[in-house]
């Protein structure tokens, strides 16, 4: 923009604090991305589809210090979770065992499931990702139609059936 | 100076915050809030705010009036968050990746080339230019997310497959900045790291005043011709300013909807330069003269007219309706009233600075100062 | 500077000495009753009147509180939510109604819930995500759109209609529920035999306001006539410019089912130029008075509503329910109480109702509720289309935006 000649040292040495700057920002872009990226954790405890681990009756998960999640058979707790790296301390209720498990979670998804049996088991992977699926609408619940109503009073209004063209 | 003349200059010169206080003041018992409602809601609204009203001041100091562009820095600040919440980046880092994200550099550059093309008409051009980068903003967020940009979260989506939804719910980062640092003042709350961040800004606008840049600044406000002749690059301050000023309203804009909790995703940017400018004037600024005070002053007791105006209006008239209209009758009437009264006051301070031997008492460039006056914009 | 500061806290000790002396009066609790102001959508507002007529405005103390969001409420969100806070900020307060549930609803309901958790929330004609508001509100209840997405073209059917023209804009299109809708219209169309067709109108929360639309929905219905024809079925989403539409289809031909928010004060008194004053608030009569005018401009058969101003009943029925339940003499999760309090001011209509069913997930809310009334067809003599008791196939609530 000025006219001025610029001495090419000063030139260099702004070029140099200029790129600095432009990687110091795609750093900081980096950086929150990778510490700020949340996470769905569901915290699953039932069988396997294939039988191959069945679900423990009462155990206690504690997800980076957390309070601990209570678990019993087939039950399914949800926990949201921020970064990629994170400590699971499962502790089974019948005999005490503490099982120190560390997890690294993908970047690329927001929900993922963690099979606790697996984790007891020690099968991996004990965490998978978790696609939220069309669930089938609930049994016995008719749709539309199920409480028609009319308002009580006295001049109840009347309805004709149109012609059906 | 005798008294009554500088009581008289006193009075003219905090006209507005004198009308504006009186209204506020006598609205709030017929509001019937309690003032603890009040107290707790002047001090959410100072941090949601204040930060957005400060991102003015440079302009005004350049000399290029009020930068109603700063929409433009919303508009960016608002694309920075939709993508953190798309890519589910939740708490203080989601806030700082939008606003990395946001950082309206280009935005400011565009919106400062186009105010030097009209010099003088800073205000409507920058009013218009909002209009005009709206309209590109909605063919961005409304057709090209999903379409051009892939958006991988189905919850922002609209489920036609392309497009933005139009209430954003802005759960991972709801005022993740406020709760960062809350502070429990008896039976109120404080959201220390928001006004932490706010003091950080007024320290830089404090610091950046005295660099050789802010005196460059200053010296293209008082007068373009004579700083050009001094050698200061009168354009590149000129953009500089905006550009600073836009990237600042872009995190603004981020702070006030981390408050807000919610995003109207096509018109939460509307009413930005407009309630900002608002707060500055009721502070008592003028287009060509604002401080730090007059930001605190103005965003204190704009927001506090607009929170006991509507049920003030209802009680007194009896209607809801009365209420909102009360509201935006007193609201606007007065904004109007004190930019009729700057045009008033640019005369009559010409007219004292004609009188006394001497000239502006505020100018720190004394020698622009005394050539270029407080005149009309130029 | 310093003198300011002084004045400044002068004023203030005085304004809170004042402000601790306001009294609230008898009534046991207050409900607090937010609408639309009369220019943006005068059915809710009228429905807070009637309730203060029965309940008493807490100034007068009564039970009522009732205040207005502004007008372009699309922007001025941070005022709604306050506003609806500072409802909060009194004591009695027991419930609060929000109709329409504009954007920002669901943030001013968390902030109510966090500072008193024992206010009830209602939400009348939630406009944002059916999820979103849920998360906040203990009732939703808004017009069925996925059933009068089949209704709609099956009633345009029964009249005779062979097309149906969807005029829209695309903000409206970024709702989720008229988006929905949108896409139900167009299977039904195939499904019964009409011809679908989308035309776009200009957003009168732009910059052409409402004025500019109504004058582009003047110039452009007539074409629209004779393009498609006057055996076409036309609606609108926006509830504005349903006024000139509905003023050139008397003129030009054509037909109109029900309108977006049905009532027979929407668009037909503007449209046919008549003075309800003496009736405000009776349905029937009114009802008869606007038929009366469609018949004599020639419309008879041709325009439907809804015997009840919907807008009217959401904001007194939910206001209503509310009462009810703080009595103790309602569940707020009963369907069957919650259609008695609308009952109430709707005597003698035919509704119907279901929860809102997510069709992601497949599961059921259990706090909000879709609900619908039979089309009223006026004519000499007019005549009820029984939509409620229509059997609407289940495929049309599992279908999702494309």
């Amino acid at each position: 923009m000025s006219t001025e000649i610029i001495d090419p040292k000063v030139a260099t040495r702004r070029l140099f604090v200029r790129s600095g700057l432009v990687a110091v920002y795609f750093l900081l872009l980096v950086v929150t991305f990778l510490l700020g990226k949340g996470y769905t954790l569901l915290i699953d405890n039932k069988d396997a589809a294939d039988g191959s681990v069945v679900a423990i009756d009462g155990v206690l998960v504690s997800v980076d210090g957390a309070e601990a999640l209570e678990l019993y058979s087939g039950d399914r707790d949800a926990t949201q979770l921020k970064g990629q790296r994170h400590r699971v301390i499962v502790e089974l209720i019948s005999d005490g065992k503490k099982i120190e498990k560390s997890i690294h979670l993908p970047l690329d998804t927001d929900m993922l499931l963690l099979s606790v049996p697996k984790l007891v088991a020690g099968i991996e992977p004990f965490v998978e990702v978790f696609v939220l699926r069309d669930q089938p609408r609930p049994a016995g619940e008719e749709v539309g139609n199920t409480n028609a109503f009319t308002s009580p009073d006295s001049e109840a209004l009347e309805t004709v059936e149109p012609p059906v063209p | 100076m005798s008294g009554t003349k500088s009581l008289g200059r006193f009075l003219t010169e905090y006209a507005v915050v004198i009308i504006f206080l009186l209204i506020t003041v006598a609205a709030i018992p017929s509001s019937g809030l309690s003032i603890q409602y009040i107290v707790q809601e002047m001090i959410t609204r100072l941090g949601r705010n204040t930060f957005l009203v400060l991102a003015l001041l440079l302009p005004i100091y350049a000399g290029m009036g009020l930068n109603f562009g700063m929409t433009l820095g919303a508009m960016s600040g608002q694309i920075g968050l939709i993508l953190a919440i798309n890519f589910n980046i939740g708490g203080v880092e989601g806030l700082a990746f939008a606003a990395l994200l946001g950082t309206a550099v280009f935005m400011g550059w565009i919106c400062g080339v186009v105010l030097n093309k009209a010099k003088g008409r800073e205000m409507v051009t920058g009013y218009m230019l909002a209009f005009f980068i709206n309209g590109i903003y909605q063919l961005i967020v409304l057709y090209m997310m999903g379409f051009v940009f892939p958006i991988r979260s189905s919850a922002i989506l609209l489920s036609r497959g392309y497009g933005i939804r139009n209430t954003l719910n802005l759960e991972i980062v709801r005022q993740s900045l406020d709760n960062f640092l809350m502070l429990r003042l008896g039976e109120y709350t404080v959201p220390v790291a928001t006004f932490l961040v706010i003091a950080v800004l007024c320290v830089f606008v404090v610091w950046f005043k005295k660099t050789k840049l802010g005196q460059d600044m200053r010296a293209v406000g008082h007068d373009m011709s004579v700083a050009d002749s001094a050698g200061v690059p009168v354009d590149r301050t000129r953009i500089i300013a905006i550009i600073i000023s836009t990237v600042l309203a872009s995190y603004g804009q981020i702070i006030f909807l981390q408050n807000m909790g919610n995003m109207a995703t096509y018109n939460a940017h509307d009413q930005t330069s407009f309630f900002a400018v608002a707060a500055i004037l009721v502070g008592g600024a003028s287009v060509k003269k604002a401080t730090i005070p007059n930001v605190l002053i103005g965003v204190i007791l704009l927001h506090v007219l607009f929170v006991v105006t509507p049920r003030a209006g209802q009680n007194l008239f009896g209607s809801a309706m009365i209420g909102e209209y009360f509201r935006q009758f007193i609201g606007y009437g007065v904004i109007a009233f004190s930019l009729v009264l700057y045009a008033w006051r640019a005369r009559k301070d010409a007219a004292w600075s004609r009188e006394g031997l001497r000239g502006s008492s505020s100018g720190a460039v004394p020698a622009a100062a005394a050539a270029g006056g407080e005149g009309s914009a130029k | 500077m310093k003198k300011v500061v002084k004045i400044v806290t002068i004023l203030m000790v005085i304004a809170f000495f004042f402000a601790g002396t306001s009294v609230f009066a008898q009534a046991k609790y207050h409900i607090g009753i937010v609408t639309g102001t009369v220019s943006q959508s005068e059915d809710d507002l009228r429905g807070a009147e009637a309730l203060i007529k029965a309940y008493g405005d807490v100034k007068s103390g009564g039970m009522i509180q009732h205040i207005t969001y502004p007008d372009d409420f699309m922007s001025q969100q941070e005022t709604f939510i306050s506003s609806v806070v500072s409802l909060a900020d009194d004591k009695l307060m027991k419930a609060i109604v929000v109709n329409q549930a504009i954007p920002g609803t669901t943030e001013a309901f968390k902030r109510v819930r966090a500072k008193r958790p024992d206010i009830l929330l209602f939400a009348g004609e939630p406009h944002e995500d059916p999820l979103v508001i849920q998360s906040a509100a203990d009732l939703a209840m808004s017009a069925d759109f996925v059933s009068r997405g089949y209704t709609i073209i099956w009633s345009a059917k029964q009249l005779g209609a062979k097309k149906f023209v969807h005029i829209s804009f695309p903000r409206h299109m970024s709702y989720e529920t008229l988006s929905r809708r949108n896409e139900i219209f167009k299977v039904a169309c195939k499904d019964l035999g009409l011809e679908y067709a989308f035309e776009t109108a200009p957003d009168p929360t732009s910059d052409v306001g409402m004025a500019g639309a109504q004058q582009f929905i003047m110039e452009k219905t007539p074409q629209w006539i004779e393009k498609y024809g006057k055996q076409t079925a036309f609606f609108c989403t926006n509830d504005g410019e349903t006024e000139p539409l509905l003023r050139q289809l008397l003129a030009y031909g054509g037909i109109f089912v029900e309108a977006d928010l049905p009532s027979p004060l929407m668009g037909y008194p503007g449209a046919l130029g008549i003075d309800l004053s003496a009736e405000m608030g009776n349905f029937p009569a009114i009802l008869k008075k606007v038929e009366a005018a469609v018949v004599a401009k020639g419309g008879a058969g041709r325009f439907g509503t809804w015997a009840f101003s919907y807008g009217f009943t959401v904001t007194a029925g939910l206001g209503e329910f509310a009462k009810t339940v703080i009595d103790g003499k309602a569940k707020k999760d009963s369907l069957k109480d919650l259609f008695t309090a609308l009952g109430k001011y709707t005597p003698g209509a035919k509704w119907n109702g279901a929860y809102y069913t997510d069709a992601n997930t497949g599961v059921r809310a259990k706090n909000q509720i879709l609900v619908y009334m039979d089309t009223y067809i006026m004519g000499k003599p007019g005549k009820f289309l029984p939509t409620t008791t229509q059997k609407i196939p289940e495929k049309y609530y599992l279908i999702k935006n494309q």
